[in-house]
Parts: structure tokens; C-alpha cells; sequence
């Protein structure tokens, strides 16, 4: 008995001793403008200068951590960081026991961290691969109703249009089959000629966008040979974070005054005349080893109509058409009617868990669903609707310092119907399929090196009514591809990365893509990124089956005659980097074989719109990235892209604009507890010159021949404006205009043309409020 | 906390999700089959005797009466053959028929005889009005014409499927428009006015819709859904 008092008092003894060795510093982080606490930074304290041994705390609702520190004279090093702020890093000294330290907001994105250039994570000013970073909340904050909006004012040379029936994205003169969207990294399916529902992008939920330009197939294989736009979902660090908000627009147009239950169009009525509303919460929770992130966002937009008053003017000329007499001029002899826009109606649910018992193992399961119904100006009995479910696990675990084990499934399912507007049933008409399980070693087991080693299986379903006599068919594509990449960190100025991947199936057969990127570095301000990377694109199962008569008017033929077609893309850019300044240009050239194109061709007495393996075309291009902080008040962005795409024979079959601009101009006051944000932005389209496949009669030779009729789209410029309001870091209030000065096109194209129109119906305002709920509820709590 | 914010977001998810069928049904007429080109037959005219509501060629094109034979007959008012209409007038009819336009919409104002405007422009069938030719016809005009079939396909993608003048309306032509690809048959909600071929009763007619109202999905319709009445 006596000897448990005395091991008893020993240990109070001990660990008195131990207390009254310590010391208490208290750190509070704040915002630099508007001083207000900032929730959920990391904190890492050491006495070793690279933070070795870290103690770690995460800033509280008043934005304060405690550290309970060795007494004595030992200075410790500490580092803060916070999405969406710049990192600081500093010291203190065995005398100091409350630490202020001010953030500042990352307005130049140049602090990110970057996964998609190399699967790997790691700094974008390291990345030896061009990797342009856009924030989800500055995208927020600039008034963005959705990603297709965001992405064309942001990205040089990048344009979604919106046409009659879906979207139609283009970027450095290639399609959507060439440009590959991921969710945190997981392709997705469910595409309309390589266009997917862009609408299932949810822009709140969204930590930051990565775009990575040129063939990257040697990661990401077939469709990643133009470019790769990788989403990367939010993660909340904070034991409890809730945002949410809700947007009104005006009106795009109104289409009828007050339906009636009688009408006979009555639901179709009403469908194109939805309010042009959004609301979304963001729910994160993280408890001990366990987080969890919700997003929901619901969205509903009205349908328009675009006008063009002159009759449709086609210009064969003879440069395009060395067969003609001279140029011919046709004017239509109907007026044009109007375009219609169509209107949607969404709602996505994502959920993502992670377990993360300690350091080395990570566990994810994630699962999101997605409905929408897209209400088009076709008053065909029906409209569209499409749905989806996509979830997936994730394993990721370090076994020693040298390898680490990633393991993931992944699966997409979507489907497509048609629901009557009259009576209650739907019909499916497309079902599309993707699994995907994948395992990937990273090794930094010789010095400087980060290596990657992956095997990865894809089946690919596409069941639909349009392969074989309008019956619902299913057609499989099944892949199995091996990747493997070097970095090798030379020294602090030089980078290299080397990779191959290699692409085995039963269509196809083997084949591998190679790349090869260097980045030098003379110096903190400057690196020179240099890339070569060869890009594939296997046939889609459309391409491949598609067999669908229109109607009897003309048909749409996939040939299973097809090949992969290829690009060479070469890349050599300079960049200039300061804590103010930042500029980006790179130089590029892509380099296709054998790319797939549709082509009209005349036989079985009707036109046939065949997907062809046509011969090479040539990209080159240049782009700039600009942003200059001029004051801490004052930061000016801006973008150019500048592309020529060869001509096939005299004909310029590529709708694409040579140049393309955006530029910003945020203004930003801050007082203690407010924040007013003025974000003035534009994005210039230059003038589009195509040559368009069509067939005109020849009075002189008294027959009709195939011929390319010239289409010129003029220059446009599209300017918005967004008052953004910030009271305590907590409610946040944006007064926006879209399209501010108006600008409606007066020609909507000919033909294929009107996917090349901006959908816009002129200037719209709108109203958006957010607020972070949980800080709200305790802030009154508190104030209680 | 989550909870209570994940309830009206699940009460919304369920009402937003909805699909609402709340449309009256529908009141008015529907033409008893499909005519025009995809029959096979180009001029593939449904003729309709307003007074009585018999309907001639019910079943197939040229049963009752074959193209040309209904220019001596007065026992028709309206025909149908795609979306083109004809009355028993000028080049179509031998009949007092005709038709004029009463403007956009406002079909229930239309009651009486009376209320019809003095000045109105009644507009007699002519030989101006576009219909497409079925591919069957179209056929037969290139061998007529020793035409080369690979060089002067059906489809045009410049002006459409081929297409000839007939007899028909020419202000009923504008009732529905259509436009393609993808096709779109526009009505144009406006009201007409259609004089019987005895030329004593008038009929207000408002084509709605290019399909029935219980038309299956995928269906390419064509059994136009219209309100017809008469003005007393």
C-alpha cells in the first residue's frame, strides 16, 4: 500500500516537473486584409529549421491553436498554411507566448499544389509539366454560375458553347474527343461526341481546377492526347465546416405568358420558363482519423432563343472549291429561325469518407449522384433526361519511406432517357458503362528520383438504340495499359521526367506513347519547361458502331475499320515568377496521324456522315499566362492564345479561332471585418474563317457537286462585372452583370456553324449570397 | 446541425426531382393517320368534310380521292397532307372555299360569324406552296430527267429533302413551319379562319402540334393535333 503513495507521488512529481518545464504559446491566425480569424490553418512547429518532428495544431473558430513548448531558450520554426492562402513561415523566440500571424489570400495561385502533371503531388512552380491552377473560390468569388462559364473566361483558347442540344467544347484548335475530364483524377462517361454533361461539375464544390495542356496519354491514356482538365474536389481540414448559398439570375427570356393546365404544350411551357436559380451546401466534418465532405447543389436555368433577322448566306469560293466557275453566293429563300437554347434542371449529391489512421494509410470511399433534365425549345412531345452514379474506393499506403501502394476502383454509370411531356413514362435510350481498377507505386527510393509504376483496366459498355435498327445494342471496348514514369530531380535547377505507357487491346492490339519533359531553373524567378509527348486516341465505341439513319433523310456510319489515331506534341515555354508578378508563354506544335473526322460522302443514293481515319493535321500555337499584382489592392490577369491549324487541300475544315484572350482586373478593399471585391473580366474571341462540307448546283455545268461553303464568324467580346462583399469572413454578398455591354450575335452559321455562336442572350444580373453556417451558429453561441 | 440542414435539402431534392403531369387533356381533334412523303406518296391528301366530319382517305393515300379527282368534288372543306393544308378553292377545288389569317393565338375569342373582320384577306389555294417529295417520287423525277442518283441525292444538306409545289393554301401554309435537322415543326398558334366549300359556313382552326397527344417517345409523328369548331 505504502509503495503505491509513493509511486503515486512520484509520478505527480514527474509530471510537475514536467509542466512547470513547459510553457504555453498561443497562436492566432488572421486574415492580412480584413484581420479577421481565420478556422482550420495548419500550424507545424519545430526547433529544426525543415520542420523535422513537427508539432501540429489546426487553428479553432477564433483562429487560435495552442503549443505547449519546451522551456529554456530553444527558438522554434513554425510554417502556416491554408487553402486558398499564401504559406508563411517564421520564428519564435523562447521569450514570446502569443504569436499573431496575418495570411494573405493566394490571389495568384502560384502556392498550389499541383497532382495532374505528374500523379504525383507536388508544387506547381516545381512541376516540370505547364500546369495552369484556377482556385474554386476565386472562380466563386468572380461571379461564376457554373464550371462551362468559369473554364471559357479563364482558360486562353478554350470555349464551351452552349448549342440546341448540349455543349460543344474546343481548345488549342481540338474537341472535346481530344480534351479529358477527371474528378479528382477518375474519368468519367456518359459523353455526347466527346462532350460530357458539364453540368455535373458542381463549382462549389470545387478546391481548384488543373489544366494541363498537350498530350498527356502517357498518364492518362486515350482521350488525354489534347489536354487534360482535372477537378479536384474540396477536402475540409476544419472539425466542422458548412457553407451555403443561393443565386438568383434574371431571366434569359420569357417564352410564354401564363400557361394553362389546358395548353396542350403546358409542360413544355412551363419547362422553358424555369427560374434561373441555384442553391448548395457544403457540409465537411473531420473527427480525429475520419472526414467527411458533403456537396449538394441544385440548379435551374430557363431556355431562349437566339435570333438572326438576314436570310442564311452561303459563299462557295473557288479557292476552297477549284471545281467552280467562280464563287457563288447563296442567300436562303426561307428566313432563318430562331436557335433555341435549351434550359436545365440539376441536382448533384456528392459524398466522399476518409480514414487516415495515421500517416501512412489512407482509405477513401466517394459516391455522387446526378440528375438533370435539359428542357430544349423542340416541341417534340419529350425532353432529355440523364442521371448518374459514380463511386469509388481509394487505398493508399506508405510501407516504408521507398514505396507507397495506391489501389482504386472506380465506376461510372449513366443513363440517358426521353420523358414524354405528356404522359407519365420515360424511355431509355443510351446506357453507358465505365469500371476502372487501378494500382500505382511511387517510389523515392534512389535519391532525387520519384518514380511511378501503374497498371490500370478499363471496360468501357455503350448501350444504345442508335447501332443497330433503332434496338438498344451494347457495344465494349476493354483496355488494359501499363505506365511507368521517372522524375529525376538532377539538381536544385534541373528536373526530367521520362514516361511510357503501354496499351494492349483486343481491337487495337499494342502500343506505347512516350514522353520526355525537362524544366530548368537558373535561378528562384525563372524556369524553362521543355515537353515532348506523344498522345492516342482509340476509336470511341460511337465512332466504332454508330449506325443511325435520320429519319430517312441521312445517316450517321461508325466503321469498325477505324484506327487509333496519334499526335505528336512538342512544347517549349519560359516562365517568370515573383511574389507580384508571374508570366507564362509557351510555344507548341501537335502533330496528328491518322486523325478520326466525320465526313459527308454521297452513296446508297443518300448522304452519309461516316467517321473516317483522315490523313495528318498540324497545330501550332503559342500561349501567354499573365498576372501582376500591381498592389496589394490591384491584381490584373490575362491570357492569349494564338493557334494555326493546317488546311486539308486548300480547306480549312477547323473551326477554330487563331486568337482568343481573356483578361481581369480585380480591385479588392479591405477594412477590419469587410471585404469588397470588383472583379472586371472580358474574354475575346477573334474572327473565325471555316470552310463548311455542303453541296451547291452549278447553273454553267448543270449539276450539283460537294463543295465547302466559307463561314466568317466575327470577333466578340463578352465582359462581366462582379461586386463581391464580404462582412466577417462569414456572409459573403455578390451583385454581378453578365455579358455587360450587351453583346448578341446577329448571325447564328450555317449547318455545323451554330456551334460556333456564343449562347448568350444579352446582359443578365444576377444576385448571389453565401455564408458559412457553423461559424455563424457559434459565433451567436458565443456572443450568448 | 447537419441533420437539420440535410432535411429541407432532401425536401427539395424530392419536389425538384419530380416530374409533374398536371395538363388537362387535350380537347381537340387529331387527324386519324400520318400523310405526306413518308407515306411514299407525295401529294398523300387527307380531305375532311367540316359539315358532316366525314373524312376522306382515311386509311391510305388516293382511297376515296385520288390527286387531281377533288378538284370536282364539293363534298370536302379541309385537307391535310403533312403540314400543308388545302381548302376546296382556286387551284385545289372548284369549291367557294378560302382562308385568312385571324393572327396569333386567341382561338377561344373566335366565337361568331360576326365577330370576323370586315377587311379580312380571304386567300383562294394556289400553285405556290412547297411539299416534300417522297423518295419514291423523287426517283422517278431523276429517271424522267436522266438525273445521276449519286449526284443528286434525296437529302440535301444544303436545302433539306427534296421538295416540288403543289396545290395547297398558301395562308394555311403558314400554320406550321419545320426546320431540320434535327427537324422542328413550329406551329405557329395562329388562328384561321376556313370557309366550307358551299361558302356559307366558316370553321376557326389552330393547328397545336405536330403529334398526338399520346404519341409514343421516339415516335417521328406526323398525326398533327389541331382545334377546329365552327363559327356561328
Amino acid at each position: 500500500m505504502q509503495k503505491k503513495y509513493i509511486i503515486l507521488f512520484l509520478s505527480f512529481l514527474f509530471f510537475s516537473i514536467h509542466l512547470s518545464a513547459q510553457r504555453k504559446v498561443k497562436i492566432t491566425v488572421l486574415e492580412k486584409g480584413t484581420q479577421q480569424p481565420l478556422m482550420g490553418a495548419y500550424i507545424s512547429l519545430s526547433t529544426h529549421k525543415e520542420l523535422t518532428d513537427a508539432q501540429v495544431a489546426v487553428t479553432d473558430v477564433e483562429g487560435k491553436a495552442v503549443f505547449r513548448l519546451e522551456k529554456g531558450n530553444t527558438q522554434y520554426y513554425y510554417k502556416v498554411s491554408l487553402v486558398g492562402f499564401v504559406q508563411t513561415a517564421g520564428t519564435i523566440s523562447p521569450s514570446e507566448k502569443e504569436l499573431y500571424v496575418l495570411l494573405n489570400e493566394d490571389v495568384m495561385q502560384l502556392n498550389s499544389v499541383v497532382v495532374t502533371g505528374s500523379k504525383t503531388e507536388r508544387p506547381v512552380k516545381i512541376s516540370p509539366i505547364t500546369t495552369q491552377v484556377l482556385g474554386g473560390k476565386a472562380l466563386v468569388d468572380a461571379g461564376y454560375c457554373d464550371l462551362q462559364h468559369a473554364l471559357q473566361q479563364e482558360t486562353p483558347g478554350l470555349n464551351i458553347q452552349k448549342v440546341g442540344f448540349g455543349n460543344e467544347i474546343s481548345m488549342q484548335g481540338l474537341d472535346a474527343r481530344h480534351v479529358l475530364f477527371l474528378q479528382d483524377g477518375e474519368r468519367m462517361t456518359g459523353d455526347m461526341a466527346g462532350n460530357l454533361d458539364y453540368e455535373r461539375f458542381n463549382l462549389h464544390a470545387i478546391d481548384r481546377v488543373e489544366i494541363v495542356k498537350g498530350a498527356s496519354s502517357t498518364l492518362y491514356g486515350s482521350r488525354a492526347s489534347g489536354a487534360v482538365i482535372n477537378l479536384i474536389s474540396k477536402k475540409t481540414i476544419k472539425p466542422l465546416d458548412i457553407q451555403a448559398g443561393v443565386r438568383w439570375a434574371q431571366m434569359n427570356e420569357r417564352n410564354y405568358k401564363h400557361p394553362q393546365p389546358k395548353d396542350f404544350l403546358y409542360m413544355f411551357e412551363k419547362n422553358s420558363d424555369r427560374p434561373n436559380l441555384q442553391a448548395w451546401v457544403s457540409a465537411g466534418m473531420k473527427q480525429g482519423a475520419f472526414t467527411s465532405q458533403t456537396d449538394v447543389w441544385y440548379s435551374e436555368s430557363d431556355a431562349f432563343y437566339m435570333y438572326q433577322s438576314e436570310n442564311d448566306k452561303k459563299m462557295y469560293t473557288k479557292e476552297a472549291n477549284p471545281f467552280l466557275p467562280h464563287d457563288i453566293q447563296l442567300t436562303s429563300v426561307a428566313s432563318r429561325p430562331p436557335m433555341g437554347i435549351e434550359g436545365t434542371e440539376h441536382i448533384s449529391v456528392a459524398q466522399k469518407c476518409y480514414y487516415e489512421p495515421n500517416e501512412n494509410l489512407s482509405l477513401q470511399a466517394y459516391g455522387s449522384m446526378f440528375f438533370m433534365n435539359s428542357y430544349d425549345m423542340i416541341q417534340d412531345m419529350a425532353f432529355s433526361q440523364s442521371r448518374d452514379f459514380m463511386a469509388g474506393l481509394k487505398a493508399h499506403y506508405k510501407i516504408k519511406d521507398w514505396l507507397t501502394v495506391n489501389l482504386s476502383l472506380h465506376g461510372d454509370f449513366y443513363d440517358r432517357f426521353k420523358r414524354h411531356e405528356r404522359i407519365d413514362h420515360r424511355k431509355k435510350v443510351y446506357k453507358s458503362r465505365i469500371l476502372e481498377p487501378r494500382l500505382t507505386l511511387t517510389s523515392h527510393y534512389f535519391k532525387g528520383h520519384s518514380m511511378i509504376l501503374g497498371v490500370e483496366h478499363t471496360t468501357d459498355d455503350l448501350t444504345s438504340d442508335r447501332f443497330v435498327n433503332r434496338k438498344m445494342t451494347t457495344r465494349s471496348l476493354h483496355e488494359t495499359e501499363y505506365f511507368a514514369q521517372d522524375e529525376w530531380t538532377v539538381n536544385e535547377r534541373l528536373i526530367l521526367s521520362a514516361g511510357v505507357r503501354t496499351n494492349f487491346s483486343k481491337a487495337f492490339g499494342f502500343m506505347w506513347m512516350p514522353k520526355l519533359a525537362v524544366k530548368y531553373s537558373p535561378d528562384n524567378k525563372w524556369a524553362i519547361r521543355a515537353n515532348y509527348s506523344m498522345g492516342y486516341r482509340a476509336p470511341s465505341i460511337k465512332e466504332l458502331f454508330f449506325n443511325w439513319d435520320h429519319l430517312g433523310m441521312f445517316q450517321i456510319r461508325g466503321s469498325e475499320e477505324l484506327r487509333p489515331e496519334k499526335n505528336d506534341y512538342f512544347s517549349i515555354g519560359t516562365e517568370y515568377s515573383t511574389d507580384r508578378f508571374f508570366i507564362n508563354v509557351n510555344a507548341y506544335g501537335n502533330f496528328f496521324r491518322k486523325k478520326i473526322e466525320g465526313v459527308w460522302r454521297i452513296y446508297d443514293m443518300q448522304y452519309n456522315f461516316e467517321y473516317m481515319n483522315l490523313k495528318s493535321q498540324r497545330m501550332l500555337g503559342v500561349e501567354a499566362i499573365l498576372k501582376w499584382r500591381i498592389t496589394d489592392n490591384l491584381t490584373l490577369n490575362g491570357t492569349y492564345s494564338y493557334v494555326n491549324v493546317s488546311k486539308q487541300k486548300g480547306i480549312q475544315v477547323n473551326t477554330t479561332s487563331p486568337h482568343a484572350a481573356t483578361g481581369s482586373i480585380d480591385y479588392t478593399l479591405n477594412r477590419p471585418k469587410y471585404r469588397l471585391k470588383t472583379i472586371f473580366s472580358a474574354s475575346l474571341m477573334g474572327e473565325k474563317n471555316f470552310d463548311v462540307q455542303d453541296r451547291v448546283w452549278v447553273e454553267e455545268h448543270q449539276r450539283s457537286y460537294d463543295a465547302y461553303f466559307r463561314c466568317t464568324l466575327p470577333t466578340y467580346v463578352l465582359c462581366n462585372l462582379a461586386v463581391v462583399q464580404t462582412f466577417y469572413n462569414k456572409v459573403k454578398l455578390t451583385v454581378g452583370m453578365n455579358n455587360l455591354f450587351n453583346y448578341v450575335p446577329h448571325t447564328l452559321g450555317s449547318g455545323i456553324t451554330l456551334f460556333n455562336v456564343p449562347a448568350t442572350c444579352g446582359a443578365r444580373g444576377y444576385v448571389q449570397l453565401e455564408f458559412l453556417i457553423d461559424d455563424i451558429v457559434k459565433s451567436l453561441k458565443r456572443k450568448k | 446541425m447537419k441533420c437539420s440542414l440535410y432535411i429541407p435539402l432532401v425536401v427539395i431534392m424530392i419536389l425538384t426531382s419530380c416530374v409533374k403531369y398536371d395538363a388537362e387533356p387535350f380537347a381537340g381533334k387529331v387527324l386519324p393517320r400520318v400523310t405526306g412523303y413518308t407515306t411514299g406518296v407525295t401529294n398523300d391528301w387527307l380531305y375532311i368534310n367540316l359539315c358532316t366530319g366525314e373524312i376522306f382517305n382515311r386509311n391510305k393515300a388516293n382511297e376515296d380521292i385520288t390527286e387531281g379527282e377533288q378538284r370536282g368534288r364539293l363534298d370536302w372543306d379541309i385537307a391535310f397532307c403533312g403540314y400543308r393544308m388545302r381548302t376546296n378553292s382556286g387551284t385545289s377545288g372548284n369549291g367557294q372555299g378560302a382562308a385568312a389569317d385571324l393572327g396569333y393565338g386567341e382561338y377561344d375569342k373566335w366565337v361568331s360569324i360576326s365577330q370576323l373582320p370586315t377587311d379580312l384577306q380571304w386567300v383562294v389555294d394556289d400553285h405556290s406552296v412547297y411539299i416534300t417529295m417522297s423518295r419514291n417520287d423523287w426517283n422517278k423525277y431523276l429517271i424522267a430527267r436522266h438525273l445521276d442518283f449519286e449526284q443528286n441525292p434525296w437529302f440535301d444538306p444544303n436545302k433539306g429533302p427534296a421538295t416540288t409545289q403543289t396545290d395547297a393554301n398558301p395562308v394555311l401554309a403558314g400554320a406550321m413551319t419545320f426546320t431540320g435537322p434535327p427537324p422542328v415543326y413550329a406551329p405557329s398558334f395562329h388562328t384561321y379562319v376556313v370557309r366550307t366549300a358551299d361558302g356559307k359556313r366558316y370553321f376557326k382552326i389552330q393547328l397545336i402540334s405536330w403529334y398526338k397527344a399520346d404519341v409514343e417517345i421516339g415516335d417521328s409523328g406526323g398525326q398533327i393535333s389541331y382545334y377546329c369548331d365552327e363559327l356561328r
